[in-house]
């Protein structure tokens, strides 16, 4: 049995992992290569916790299903407290305070947070007597994510703290939440974005309304959910003053980052020429001249995938992106084959976890999403994320042995 | 839910997701695309433009030194001082120390200093001891950019010569210009690379490229001497209120140029104070009709052709003389002058009436020879031939006025390479000032030899004339140039300028000049000043020999080894006084000269064939006359004025004239004035008294 049940292992899923982490790896070397440090010292720190983190992935694979489920508002629980103790004793860095420090080791709790946020959602929607269209369990579900939201985001870490409203969407439509409901969530962003200028607004309000007719939903439903887009709209500028500068800056500066090539533009023009400049076949490992002159900004968290695009250009750059792909895909089919919905919900919100940081950072790096500082998943330095990438993997990992099983 | 239910809802949503991903997939892949496929150059331009930055590192131009090694013109260090106003630490410290560098208030140093930029100009090109203090300032915000500038230590000195440069340090004047090639050096490149921070390191791959220096230029010209003849040649000037001058040094065995020095000056280091008509080089720029200094090629050819010794005697009319309807003056009216008496006093009727014995081919010919109406070929830009017409263009008095220096035009290097020629044995040189270069390794090369270019006149010819320049500065015109305790020669010039308006010479501006020698045995420096335009006096002896006589003084004594304690010669002193009131005796019959000359009793000898006498001289106290077969040779019209009429019927040639005389005694009017050309037999009415 034990060699049947190794060879049951997810290889395809080992595979694409392992590629991405080496990739990852490689990068982090060129991008630390003549740093004031030792130029190992990034490079090997990476590498323990990446060895950590695949006997981590291969020991959650063997671990029984069941403990995970029922963990799983331990883990919350724990992740939350981690995160308050981040608020007062929290490690200052880059304006924010992220790290909880525990003798040599630095935590970013934050990282963790969201795989425990997604398991107690998972765990929360997989139980019989839930509905996600009852008004009162779809509230405790928000009431699940916005917590550790509003925690990160008084960190401050804007970014991160956006990763929890990403995940919301995904997890409330896989769950099997009415469309309906799926709309009066959604239309409010764009009421936000709207809001800002009065005749757009004016315009979409419009087409909310018209849509709101359509849908044949009671009347007193219909004008509250309207009511609500009107007051999204009022508040929107007035929530806008209260973002710290920099906030707002990012904000501006995503609209047009040449405008200021000095300040905040800067990071995105020098990732962009990095990129540009590595052509189809690119400079080659450890050539590239923006990553080797340090032009690049965060090269080798934020903007390592800068470093990849230069180094290995569009041919390395389409290999990895393929890689994720392939890996999201591969996800998507898997939750879709599981048995237990705690599963393929865990792993519906893993996967738009990894989209939402890879459409982020390599939005980033080529100018089409804001500077938000999210890593770009396996390949980005930083221990507490790599660690939290392997932790899932393993769940995933676990859930496809376990794939025909309808837990507990 | 149910299972079946599960499985065909999931199946709906999952193609959506599918969906969802596969568009954010494309959409970032087709911009990934555009960025490194399709924009790939012009990012790969912007990266490369980011992190390499080419520097020039200047070049030294090259230096330019006397003969003795002295720096004439070099290069010190200027700084551009430039702030970045965001980064000054303490801009009232800064804004103080610029304003009591430079001079503008601290205001103005402040409102820089606040401008909204990242870079402002404190001030450009402040020499270090100007800025001084601020140097030692360490702000990072402070830039600090060095560059060399073009720096000439003496200022006025040789300026003109040197000229000077634009603010990039090419050359655009003189010397500087002229040799631009040779003095500019090829600036070196230093590949940089920048980083992120801006730190800045080489470029491993693309080694430094040092800068060359320019070629290094020794000038034949002495500091020592230049100095004593701007200072000198200044000092003059405004003593005497003239309008400009030159000088120059010469040594006259070589043609090496040892001073040039010319006024109003300019201080080269700042030369864009000055107004560019005194920045050239006159001394090969500026032509001028030289006057009596002409006299003495005048008399080279005299002598050389062996018309005339110096014994001879002439008759100067008394100061005044006409030849065909000129008339030309002398300052002093003289009677009879030897030879050496019309150089000595410089007569222009003497000259004159020498010089008839000349023919036109041959005077030009000498002059040509002598170098004039050509360039001296010093190899300076700008250097102007003079005028010498040819002599087929000449009018009846051209070759006269050319002998007294008018109707020819000299630059100052043309005159004082001309002389040298008369004092060194006969020999023009190529005059120089280029002695030789020196290239970024220290080579010598190009090594200018004195070159000669021809032999004018003979040594013994040489020997007299030098003989007649001592006379000059002994007993004649140049008398304020002598030097105590020393021997030297030399020639006055004093021309009326012409006035190109009205075309006539002008009765009150002057080209005063003075040419001189020393010492007289062994000629070592050759010294011309010209004097334009001088305000009070203006006769050369009175104005340029004076300062001729400050040059050499103090020239001559830099260099004890030129001064010989030569023995002063005897003075030479011609006895003329006895014949000072003899009238003109050419063309007088025999036995009239006879007893003319037993009633003053002058004693004499006769000599040749003929009924009249043809040509006087004296030698050793004795009148010696030359009697000729022609009565005279009349092209034209002698002066009868004054002559009785036996006397004045004995020069006039009767085949030439139908004679009609009024009234009885001296003659004190002719119908046909003096000089006047007589081709056919014309009619004369002698007037008496």
């Amino acid at each position: 049995m034990p060699k049947n049940k190794f060879l049951s292992l997810n290889f395809i899923l080992v595979f694409m992992v392992s590629c991405l982490v080496s990739i990852g790896l490689m990068a982090v070397y060129s991008a630390t290569h003549i740093a004031v440090q030792s130029s190992a010292y990034y490079f090997s720190r990476q590498l323990t916790v990446a060895i950590i983190g695949l006997i981590l992935m291969f020991t959650l694979a063997f671990i029984p299903f069941r403990y995970i489920q029922r963990s799983s508002y331990l883990f919350y629980g724990l992740s939350i407290l981690l995160l308050i103790f981040v608020l007062i004793f929290g490690s200052r860095g880059f304006g924010a305070e992220r790290w909880l420090t525990i003798g040599s080791l630095k935590l970013q709790p934050s990282e963790f947070c969201k795989l425990a946020t997604i398991m107690a959602v998972a765990a929360y929607l997989s139980k019989s007597d839930v509905d996600i269209n009852r008004f009162k369990h779809f509230l405790a579900v928000i009431g699940l994510i916005i917590v550790p939201f509003v925690l990160i985001a008084r960190q401050p870490d804007l970014g991160t703290s956006l990763v929890f409203l990403a995940i919301i969407l995904p997890l409330l439509y896989w769950s099997g939440l009415n469309l309906f409901y799926l709309f009066v969530i959604i239309t409010p962003l764009f009421t936000l974005v709207l809001s800002f200028n009065f005749y757009a607004f004016l315009i979409w309000m419009i087409v909310v309304f018209i849509i709101l007719i359509l849908s044949r939903q009671k009347p007193i439903i219909l004008i509250s959910v309207f009511l609500l887009h009107i007051f999204v709209g009022l508040i929107t500028p007035i929530l806008w003053g209260q973002l710290k500068p920099y906030q707002q800056q990012r904000i501006l500066t995503f609209a047009n980052p040449e405008a200021d090539p000095q300040g905040a533009g800067y990071q995105i023009i020098q990732s962009k020429v990095a990129i540009g400049s590595g052509g189809i076949w690119g400079k080659g490992f450890l050539e590239g001249t923006q990553t080797q002159l340090r032009f690049l900004p965060a090269q080798h968290t934020d903007f390592i995938f800068s470093v990849i695009g230069e180094e290995w250009g569009f041919s390395g750059v389409l290999v990895v992106m393929l890689l994720f792909a392939l890996l999201l895909l591969y996800l998507i089919y898997l939750a879709s084959l599981v048995r237990s919905k705690f599963a393929s919900l865990v792993i519906v919100g893993i996967a738009t976890v990894l989209f939402f940081h890879i459409v982020v950072n390599i939005g980033m790096t080529i100018g089409l999403a804001p500077v938000t500082g999210l890593p770009l998943p396996f390949i980005s330095y930083g221990g507490s994320f790599l660690l939290s990438m392997f932790l899932m993997m393993g769940i995933i990992m676990n859930f496809s042995m376990n794939r025909y099983s309808h837990s507990v | 839910m149910l299972q079946t239910n599960h499985s065909k809802f999931q199946k709906g949503r999952l193609v959506f997701l599918v969906l969802v991903i596969c568009l954010f997939w494309f959409a970032l892949e087709v911009n990934l695309f555009h960025l490194q496929v399709i924009s790939h150059d012009e990012y790969e331009r912007i990266a490369n433009n980011q992190y390499i930055k080419n520097i020039e590192i200047p070049a030294h131009r090259g230096a330019i030194y006397d003969c003795n090694g002295n720096v004439m013109a070099t290069n010190v260090i200027h700084y551009d001082l430039a702030a970045d106003p965001k980064m000054i630490e303490n801009k009232n410290v800064l804004a103080k120390k610029c304003s009591e560098a430079f001079g503008n208030s601290v205001d103005y140093y402040l409102r820089r200093l606040n401008r909204n930029t990242n870079f402002v100009y404190l001030a450009r090109r402040a020499p270090e001891n100007e800025i001084g203090s601020i140097l030692e300032l360490e702000d990072d915000g402070l830039i600090k950019g060095e560059n060399f500038r073009r720096f000439y230590p003496y200022n006025n000195y040789a300026a003109h010569l040197l000229g000077f440069t634009d603010t990039d340090d090419n050359g655009i004047s003189g010397i500087e210009k002229q040799y631009q090639d040779e003095l500019e050096g090829k600036n070196g490149i230093a590949v940089l690379q920048y980083d992120g921070p801006r730190r800045i390191s080489y470029n491993p791959d693309k080694p430094l490229v040092w800068p060359k220096r320019g070629k290094n230029i020794y000038l034949t010209i002495d500091k020592n001497i230049q100095t004593i003849a701007e200072q000198e040649l200044a000092a003059g000037i405004k003593k005497c209120n003239g309008k400009a001058g030159m000088a120059i040094v010469m040594d006259p065995n070589t043609g090496e140029v040892l001073a040039m020095a010319n006024y109003p000056q300019f201080d080269a280091n700042r030369q864009n104070d000055y107004p560019s008509d005194i920045k050239r080089n006159r001394t090969i720029t500026d032509v001028f009709e030289p006057g009596s200094t002409m006299k003495i090629f005048s008399s080279a050819v005299l002598l050389q052709e062996r018309s005339i010794t110096r014994n001879d005697i002439v008759f100067c009319e008394n100061g005044k003389y006409r030849l065909a309807g000129h008339t030309f003056t002398d300052t002093k009216q003289y009677a009879w002058l030897s030879f050496m008496g019309v150089v000595e006093k410089s007569s222009n009727i003497g000259m004159i009436k020498l010089i008839d014995a000349i023919p036109s081919v041959t005077l030009f010919k000498y002059l040509l020879n002598f170098g004039f109406g050509s360039e001296t070929g010093i190899g300076l830009e700008g250097e102007e031939t003079g005028i010498l017409n040819h002599y087929k263009n000449w009018s009846g008095i051209s070759k006269h006025s050319i002998s007294i220096g008018y109707e020819i035009s000299v630059t100052a290097m043309q005159l004082t390479a001309a002389y040298a020629a008369i004092i060194n044995g006969g020999y023009l040189y190529r005059p120089y000032v280029i002695s030789h270069f020196e290239d970024e390794n220290n080579r010598v090369y190009d090594v200018r030899q004195p070159e000669m270019i021809r032999q004018i006149i003979s040594k013994e010819v040489s020997d007299e004339l030098k003989q007649f320049m001592l006379n000059v500065v002994d007993n004649g015109t140049g008398k304020k140039a002598r030097i105590k305790n020393l021997q030297i020669g030399g020639k006055t010039g004093t021309a009326r300028k012409m006035d190109k308006k009205r075309g006539t010479y002008s009765m009150s501006r002057y080209n005063s000049s003075f040419v001189g020698f020393a010492p007289f045995k062994e000629p070592k420096y050759l010294c011309t000043v010209i004097v334009d335009e001088p305000g009070a006096s203006y006769y050369g002896g009175d104005v340029a020999a004076p300062i001729f006589r400050n040059i050499m003084d103090r020239i001559i004594h830099l260099n004890p080894d030129a001064i010989r304690q030569d023995e002063r010669e005897e003075d030479y002193q011609p006895q003329l006084a006895m014949i000072k009131d003899l009238p003109d005796l050419s063309g007088f019959k025999i036995d009239n000269a006879v007893a003319l000359l037993d009633a003053k009793n002058i004693d004499y000898n006769i000599s040749g064939e003929g009924l009249v006498i043809s040509k006087v001289s004296l030698k050793d106290n004795t009148l010696h006359l030359k009697k000729g077969e022609n009565r005279v040779t009349m092209d034209k019209m002698p002066q009868l004025k004054g002559l009785t009429l036996r006397e004045a019927v004995a020069r006039l040639d009767l085949s030439k004239v139908r004679l009609l005389i009024e009234g009885n005694g001296r003659i004190v009017n002719q119908s046909v004035n003096p000089g006047t050309p007589i081709q056919r037999r014309t009619q004369l009415i002698l007037t008496c008294k």
